[in-house]
């Protein structure tokens, strides 16, 4: 990427508008407020398979301000997930390739060791995984798992951590529990699993919470709850949060900006609003068309996007979504598109040829 | 006219272990016009596979009937069920793991054809190009193409190939595109709404999302606990829901819309066990509306206005 970076801007916007409404507990915290929370620059992940190299995150750069919730969206394999494992560093070396950096409060991550990431897993950061039945430990009981992450990164007695890990479960609204620390997985629904899986991504405080597709496996009505949990708990403890959903219903009305990604890079990033009202980047707009909608008149034919996505073992050198666009041009097929400004702050977009220009 | 699918008090149990039996379907009727789509939604463990499962014969009813054309097919057995099965197709929700990973695609299509010795060898190799090119994929025996080879969008292609081969009058698609990407999900729904135009097929659609069986259903019943709450067409269910569950779905669907204002969830209550449904009303437990009567007495499937169906003893703006 070459000029100004627009992760950096991006923040600078956030910031801009998140100051004036800050949690009060970060006045105080001046300083800290200049920086994002989380920084990513350039990153990359390629895993090392029998047919080469598979670039599942290709150069994504984007920031995550204190308090903020960034919605990361894209279809299955564009690399949303491969990200959030590349920012917790929960991908195995042999495996993978990793490049770039992610800066979380002044600390390269990518630089540290074993032990020092340990220290940052769960206190710092934690991450919400999408199946709450393979999530927990199947043999332990629920009060033992919650347990585990308070006593490992606090020192609490057992008492305490008890004590803790209730009111904990408190916290996320499960009625009973006393009893629920007591049962195991299998005794639980999967909304109430999910909730105590996000109890135990809680229980130390972390500063940002990855939620990756946190939602997916469960009804919509406990979609509903947890969505709405999960607000009510960044609300209260001013936790930043990137939500990786495959669904743009979901990130709408719960996030404060949202990255669209594509074949493993992003494609479009901006504040919410702007990116579905003023949307640049044709992937997107389809994205947004080929969902089925409930106040849609009558019985047409959905939208829908010829083709599939492509293969991340060898990328064409254009834009990745050209083959199936409907306004690629020669230009698109060529050469890849860069990270833009759009005319809103804040607003990027990766396409030669946007949605609202002159053709 | 006379339906096509007639389901009448249709029940399924399944043991469940220390002399348990636990009801997944629990008196349901309904029926099906011929050439209409029948949507069937509900959240998981609401008895809509286990619906899919007995219309097309794969689990024989503890009591009810299922009638196609007027024939009663869920006592059959032996060779008489299993040529009444090649009128009733299924498709899966997970379409990769529904087919078989060692066989040629072409094969897989032109199974139901091989087993029942339907024309030569070439008058089957043409059904099947003919088959595949209608669901949008090429023919290509040669190149030994195997499910692997495809995407998950292509092998539910594959797999509603296979359905249609045999000429079926009733399609039972369990969640076709469930595990499907939106942009996929889209051209699976338009493809199965050209084909059910075309064959004139009967279709029963299995869904848990209320956005995607609005696109291609003529009636949706809405399933809780084994049930049927509610039936009617897209236009009155969702604009003017009967039933307060129905409405408790309709609010928590995501919209893709940042200036929508979705209304508080409401407060967590578990789904009741199926193995120990509530007395009465089995959603009294989660509605806003439940009274004393709700607890004692079920209510009754009525027809509330022309066409639409509700199990309500207190049904909203009614």
């Amino acid at each position: 990427m070459t000029g100004s970076h627009p992760g950096e801007n991006a923040g600078a916007a956030a910031r801009q508008r998140y100051a004036h409404n800050a949690p009060a507990r970060f006045a105080d915290d001046a300083a800290d407020m200049n920086t994002p929370l989380l920084e990513v620059r350039d990153l990359r992940l390629s895993y090392r398979t029998e047919r080469g190299l598979v670039r599942a995150v290709d150069g994504v750069s984007l920031t995550v301000d204190r308090g903020e919730t960034l919605g990361l969206v894209g279809e299955s394999g564009c690399g949303k997930t491969a990200f959030a494992r590349a920012v917790m560093g929960l991908v195995p070396a042999s495996a993978a390739e990793r490049g770039g950096s992610v800066v979380f409060e002044g600390e390269d991550l990518l630089t540290l060791d074993d032990k020092a990431m340990r220290k940052m897993m769960g206190a710092q950061i934690a991450m919400v995984f999408q199946s709450p039945l393979t999530s927990l430990n199947p043999v332990m009981r629920i009060g033992t798992q919650i347990i585990e992450s308070l006593r490992l990164h606090r020192s609490l007695t057992k008492a305490e951590a008890r004590a803790t890990a209730a009111d904990l479960l408190r916290s996320v609204h499960i009625a009973d529990p006393g009893g629920t620390l007591r049962r195991y997985p299998h005794q639980l629904s999967g909304g109430m699993r999910q909730r105590v899986i996000i109890a135990i991504a809680l229980a130390c405080g972390p500063k940002l919470l990855l939620a990756d597709e946190p939602t997916t496996a469960l009804d919509v009505t406990v979609q509903a709850q947890i969505l709405d949990l999960l607000a009510e708990l960044r609300r209260e403890r001013g936790m930043a949060t990137v939500l990786v959903s495959h669904d743009l219903g979901v990130v709408a009305t719960r996030t404060d900006r949202i990255a669209v990604m594509y074949a493993g890079k992003i494609v479009e990033y901006g504040p919410t609003p702007a990116l579905f009202h003023q949307t640049r980047m044709p992937y997107t707009k389809a994205l947004l068309g080929s969902i089925p909608r409930l106040d849609a008149k009558g019985r047409r034919p959905l939208n829908t996007i010829p083709g599939r996505p492509p293969s991340l073992l060898e990328p064409g050198p254009g834009c990745r979504f050209a083959p199936r666009c409907a306004y690629a041009q020669p230009r698109c097929l060529a050469e890849e598109p860069p990270l833009r400004d759009s005319s809103t702050p804040g607003h990027y977009f990766a396409c030669w040829n946007p949605i609202g220009t002159e053709r | 006219m006379t339906p096509k699918l007639e389901i009448e008090h249709l029940t399924v149990e399944y043991p469940a272990g220390r002399g348990q039996t636990v009801q997944a379907v629990s008196d349901v009727s309904f029926s099906l016009a011929p050439g209409e789509t029948l949507g069937l939604v509900g959240e998981s463990g609401c008895g809509k596979s286990t619906m899919a499962k007995a219309v097309s014969l794969h689990v024989r009813p503890k009591g009810g009937s299922i009638r196609v054309d007027g024939r009663d097919l869920s006592t059959l057995r032996g060779g008489e069920l299993r040529r009444a099965r090649t009128k009733l197709q299924m498709i899966f929700q997970d379409p990769v793991s529904a087919l078989n990973p060692r066989r040629r695609v072409e094969d897989i299509v032109g199974e139901g054809l091989r087993i029942w010795g339907t024309g030569s060898a070439r008058e089957r190799a043409d059904k099947v190009r003919a088959t595949m090119e209608a669901v949008g994929l090429t023919y290509d025996p040669a190149a030994h193409r195997r499910p692997g080879h495809f995407s998950g969008g292509q092998c539910q292609r594959i797999s509603i190939a296979r359905a249609l081969i045999l000429e079926p009058e009733v399609l039972i698609c369990d969640e076709p595109v469930s595990a499907l990407d939106v942009s996929v999900q889209a051209q699976i729904l338009n493809l199965l709404a050209e084909l059910g135009e075309r064959y004139e097929l009967t279709m029963l659609f299995i869904s848990h999302d209320l956005a995607v069986v609005k696109h291609i259903s003529d009636r949706i019943a809405v399933m809780y606990l084994g049930k049927v709450c509610e039936i009617a067409t897209p236009e009155l269910l969702y604009e003017r829901p009967l039933h307060p569950y129905t409405a408790t779905l309709l609010a928590a669907i995501p919209v893709p819309d940042p200036d929508a204002r979705p209304a508080p969830a409401p407060r967590f209550t578990d789904i009741p066990s199926p193995l120990d449904p509530p007395s009465g009303c089995r959603f009294r437990t989660r509605c806003s509306r439940a009274s004393a009567r709700c607890a004692t007495e079920e209510p009754v499937a009525r027809e509330a206005a022309p066409g639409h169906v509700v199990a309500c003893h207190h049904p909203l703006a009614a």
